[in-house]
């Protein structure tokens, strides 16, 4: 049987991070990357804009060259999933039939779009965003198309519908909750957000849940609950993700909600780590365990998991952060979304510059900036990070004038 | 860019302990006054494109904080100290004629 050093599960962000740090701190030690995916690792916030739009080959979106895989000395193994996993005997079994034993393992398996189960959901023309081929697939609809429905005004959801519009096409957006990004943004980004694709000419429709998809062969036709009729070309689904977390239950290894690891990113077996969108860990930033489907958090688990994997003792101490590009629009948050009693809004959304500020127990927990120079933002990272009570000074925070930094 | 030492502040505009951001020749450059050293980065993220002056910076241990996710990086040899950056920043030699800061062409640093 072979042997590696190092066993990375997953072609992804995380794992190519971990690689990096294994090789700045190991420089000998054996590893071997296992993609289930056939291209080189490649980055996905691109899927949804610049890669769909055909602004960006896929090229242009590797995570590393070839070449730099080779300088590293990375074993890649592409198109080729891991298929079993032996916790205490060490060794995964990969789709080509070959086992490989390991001393260190990492399970970044990343996660899978949920499906939806309404009627006529399974007909062709309804596409879901994860991967390379996936947008690829809606790329070349959207190019035979000329209205497209998105399902699910998340993230995923919301850029699609900017790069469509931008693209040509009638979108319409169709999302459950009463406002988009409903899960995590409250209501005067949501009602921003909102007007910027409105006034790009994206339909969007809320408080109202998707009951069938019509077509013959072909989507042709969504349908709400409320009655309403979309005509369409294509769907886009994008209501969430579950993470992967087979291999880990087959290795018996501790699963709720995702993979639990510590704040080390070590799973409850010895020499097994796990990093991104698989993982449900225990922030010390937000001071509870989360899982998140964000890129930096991709990458700092899978940084600190490699460190940790070649016996560093590296914490995950990232305040995490998550930006998205709107048609023109940059918009950035950090914190931790579902830690706030009350939220204060500085600076004027009709100017499109301006913060809107989570605090709990007059603690800012999260933020989110629109147009609004670094400067603040890193005060407010630090506000955040040391839990400064701003309690008496909500005047200063609401005066887009007045110097964050006084509150440090 | 910097093809030769030139000018690119004066003494008077960096106090000690105390980091200024200049453009020379095209090139976006930090300076940080450290005890009676001088020194100058790139002053651009090696992780996500924002100005790393507008971050925090610890003079104790030569250091400056990325304002948009925490990096942070030497400013003595441009490497990254904290993830998520991982490539290092390049650095300029820096030299002080009378009142004026000069600085270098850029020095690239190998990840």
């Amino acid at each position: 049987m072979r042997e590696v050093n190092y066993v990375l599960i997953g072609g992804g962000l995380a794992s190519i991070r971990a690689a990096r740090q294994i090789r700045k701190r190991d420089p000998e030690g054996s590893i071997l990357i296992a993609s289930d995916e056939p291209e080189l690792p490649y980055d996905r916030p691109p899927l949804s804009k610049q890669f769909l739009s055909g602004e960006q080959s896929a090229d242009d979106i590797v995570l590393e060259q070839a070449s730099k895989i080779d300088d590293l000395r990375i074993d890649l193994t592409t198109g080729n999933k891991v298929h079993h996993l032996d916790a205490a005997g060490r060794c995964v079994a990969l789709a080509n039939g070959e086992w490989i034993r390991f001393e260190r393992a990492l399970i970044a398996t990343g996660g899978t779009p949920v499906r939806l189960t309404v009627p006529g959901a399974d007909l062709q023309g309804v596409h879901y965003l994860r991967t390379m081929a996936d947008a690829r697939a809606i790329a070349s609809a959207a190019s035979k198309g000329r209205r497209a429905v998105i399902i699910g005004g998340g993230f995923i959801g919301i850029e699609l519908a900017a790069t469509l519009r931008t693209l040509g096409l009638d979108v319409t957006v169709v999302e459950s909750l009463p406002h988009i990004w409903g899960r995590f943004a409250g209501t005067e980004v949501s009602r921003f957000v909102e007007r910027y694709c409105t006034d790009r000419d994206v339909r969007i429709v809320t408080s109202s849940a998707v009951s069938e998809i019509r077509g013959e062969d072909r989507a042709n036709m969504v349908v709400t609950d409320e009655g309403d009729q979309f005509k369409c070309d294509l769907v886009c689904v994008g209501v969430g993700i579950r993470p992967n977390v087979e291999l880990a239950i087959e290795a018996g290894l501790s699963v709720d909600n995702g993979i639990l690891v510590d704040e080390y990113m070590r799973t409850s077996r010895p020499d097994i780590f796990a990093a991104g969108d698989v993982i449900n860990w225990f922030d010390i930033t937000a001071g509870r365990r989360r899982r998140v489907e964000h890129w930096g958090h991709a990458e700092y688990s899978g940084q600190i998991a490699g460190a940790n994997m070649t016996g560093a003792t590296e914490v995950h101490d990232l305040l995490s952060y998550v930006w998205s590009d709107i048609f023109d629009l940059h918009i950035e948050f950090a914190g931790d979304e579902d830690q706030r009693d009350c939220s204060i809004l500085r600076g004027d959304p009709a100017e499109d510059s301006f913060f809107v500020f989570y605090l709990k127990n007059g603690r800012i927990t999260a933020f989110f900036a629109v147009n609004r120079e670094p400067r603040e933002v890193a005060v407010l990272r630090r506000l955040i990070r040391t839990r400064t009570d701003v309690s008496t000074r909500a005047s200063l925070l609401c005066d887009p004038a007045s110097d964050l930094s006084t509150l440090l | 860019m910097i093809t030769e030492y030139q000018m690119a502040a004066t003494v008077d505009q960096l106090p000690g302990g105390r980091i200024l951001s200049v453009e020379v020749a095209g090139e976006s450059i930090c300076l940080a006054h450290i005890g009676d050293e001088y020194f100058a980065i790139n002053n651009i993220c090696t992780h996500m494109y924002t100005r790393l002056d507008q971050g925090q910076f610890y003079p104790a241990t030569c250091e400056i904080e990325c304002p948009l996710h925490d990096s942070r990086f030497n400013f003595i040899t441009g490497m990254p100290t904290k993830p998520p950056a991982d490539e290092p920043v390049a650095t300029y030699p820096v030299r002080v004629e009378g009142d004026h800061i000069l600085v270098g062409p850029r020095k690239e640093h190998p990840a």
